[in-house]
């Protein structure tokens, strides 16, 4: 693969990209504060949660947010870098013939379709999971030592590779049927999930969300890192490979269709 | 005022939504996952709770206050913010204001067609929570009336977003998002607000939002009960009337300055 020549598009890219944020400045602010928003709804929940009860299933209310911090990092990078292929642009490029004009450029198309979009609203939720992982690990004194961010962007990367391998597949539906942004919500109620402890729901839930839906490694697994709970721990230094394997997958099947 | 034209823009919608099969059933199966994750969230919290109630809430009461809340909030999904948006972008809404119907009505009548199909997508949630999760029937027939009334106040907040793409002609969905997400927390719409410190529950009653959601829900689970349930209606009664003098307002002013491109 010519890497130098897709590093050398893919900056050309981000340059037109950032500057038409700049175009919209009100537009640019107020989408990433709205996304911003989204991530208060569940932390509000939390917080209001703990007035009254001491601990969640046996996880405290600090342990609550480095889960989220988590699952909105993930979001977060998925969102701003990787969903250029999303279900809702795939929507939109097949309907109205745009795919064609993708399909003729001399380039890998799912490469193409990724770097041709950084979507600043992303940029919301990567604030908010910074400012939750940061907080959460201050309260529960975890270093900030190289090991450990290191590990929080590994992880971090492997839980946006998870959503956007998923994601990919919703997309690739919209060559059999005329709209497939409804199964956009879908995601997004599937995603909740991943919003709580894995331990709060029954086996078969976990089990699917652990081998067929691999959502429990965008946020719980990748917190027992820091807990160090042995029982987990499997778990939490597979999830880099997972993402990695899952988009291995869609990508290889999508060369062949 | 003729109400024929309105009807049909509402029939027209509807069955414009059922054309898309995939989008019904999605529309069916959404909710139900929504309700399994919060069965077992607060299935989790009970368990953690030293009380057996939560702000005055056993954890039957809570689960059909989480599933009603999940089926009337097919009314706060409504697309008038990305319609009038789309319209004023491409210019076509000048088309539609030469016609001899209100925009503000025909806008409603439009949503309404889709919310009635989303309400009719949420019966398998409907019948699945009467007979698995056991959950109770309305305390009051006034329920309906209420939760008519919080469709209404949620309307005129949703119109009065959307009136934002004719002043910016910008994008009206980060203001739309940001609306829906203050609303989840404040309307008690994810959880009662009885939850809240004293001090918030203090700020919340004082907002429209409470009337949309919470008011509503109370009157169905009898925690608003005799006389009270009049005082709620009432209370509902003059979010609307103030919500529908501003928006009778804002929409004046706005057809002052229209600014229409392209076409």
């Amino acid at each position: 693969m010519r890497i130098a020549y897709y590093l050398r598009n893919y900056a050309e890219m981000s340059k037109l990209n950032i500057q038409s944020w700049m175009e919209y400045r009100i537009d640019f602010l107020i989408g990433v504060f709205a996304i911003f928003l989204t991530n208060t709804v569940t932390t509000a929940f939390f917080w209001v949660l703990f007035q009254h009860i001491p601990t969640l299933n046996g996880w405290t209310f600090h342990q609550l947010l480095l889960m989220y911090g988590f699952c909105a990092l993930g979001f977060g990078i998925w969102h701003t870098f990787l969903t250029g292929c999303s279900a809702w642009e795939m929507d939109r490029l097949v309907r109205q013939g745009e795919l064609d004009r993708v399909l003729l450029r001399p380039i890998n198309t799912l490469a193409l379709l990724v770097m041709r979009r950084i979507d600043d609203d992303g940029l919301g939720d990567i604030t908010a999971g910074i400012l939750l992982l940061g907080y959460a690990s201050m309260k529960l004194g975890i270093a900030w030592s190289f090991q450990n961010l290191f590990a929080t962007f590994a992880f971090a990367m492997g839980s946006a590779f998870v959503l956007f391998s998923v994601n990919v597949a919703m997309a690739a539906v919209a060559f059999w049927v005329t709209s497939v942004r409804s199964l956009m919500d879908v995601f997004w109620s599937l995603s909740r999930f991943t919003e709580y402890p894995l331990n709060i729901y029954n086996t078969a839930v976990v089990w699917v969300l652990t081998f067929i839906l691999p959502f429990g490694f965008i946020s719980f697994d990748p917190s027992q890192f820091f807990f160090g709970n042995a029982q987990w721990l499997p778990y939490a230094y597979a999830t880099p490979f997972v993402g990695r394997s899952c988009s291995g997958s869609v990508t290889s099947s999508g060369g062949t269709a | 005022m003729r109400l024929g034209p309105y009807a049909a823009v509402v029939s027209n919608c509807f069955k414009t939504q059922l054309e898309y099969r995939l989008d019904f059933l999605t529309g069916a199966v959404n909710p139900l996952l929504n309700v399994t994750v919060m069965w077992f969230v607060w299935s989790a919290i009970f368990a953690s709770s030293p009380t057996p109630t939560l702000g005055g809430y056993t954890f039957s009461a809570m689960i059909t206050y989480t599933c009603i809340s999940v089926i009337i909030r097919s009314y706060c999904w409504l697309n008038t913010e990305y319609n009038v948006e789309n319209e004023v972008k491409s210019g076509s809404v000048a088309s539609i204001l030469i016609k001899p119907l209100s925009y503000p009505l025909y806008n409603f009548a439009r949503d309404a067609g889709s919310t009635l199909m989303w309400l009719l997508a949420k019966l398998p949630l409907v019948v699945l929570a009467f007979v698995f999760l056991g959950i109770s029937l309305p305390a009051s027939p006034l329920f309906f009336l209420s939760a008519f009334l919080g469709y209404l106040i949620n309307y005129s907040l949703v119109f009065l977003t959307a009136m934002w793409a004719f002043w910016t002609t910008g994008n009206v969905w980060g203001l739309r998002l940001s609306r829906q997400m203050i609303m989840e927390v404040v309307s008690g719409a994810i959880m009662p607000l009885t939850l809240f410190p004293l001090w918030m529950q203090g700020i919340f009653n004082v907002l429209p939002f409470q009337a949309v959601f919470y008011l509503p829900l109370s009157i169905y689970l009898g925690t608003v009960s005799g006389a009270a349930v009049y005082g709620a209606l009432a209370v509902q009664l003059g979010w609307l009337g103030l919500l529908f003098a501003i928006t009778y307002l804002v929409w004046g002013a706005t057809m002052k300055r229209v600014v229409v491109q392209g076409g």
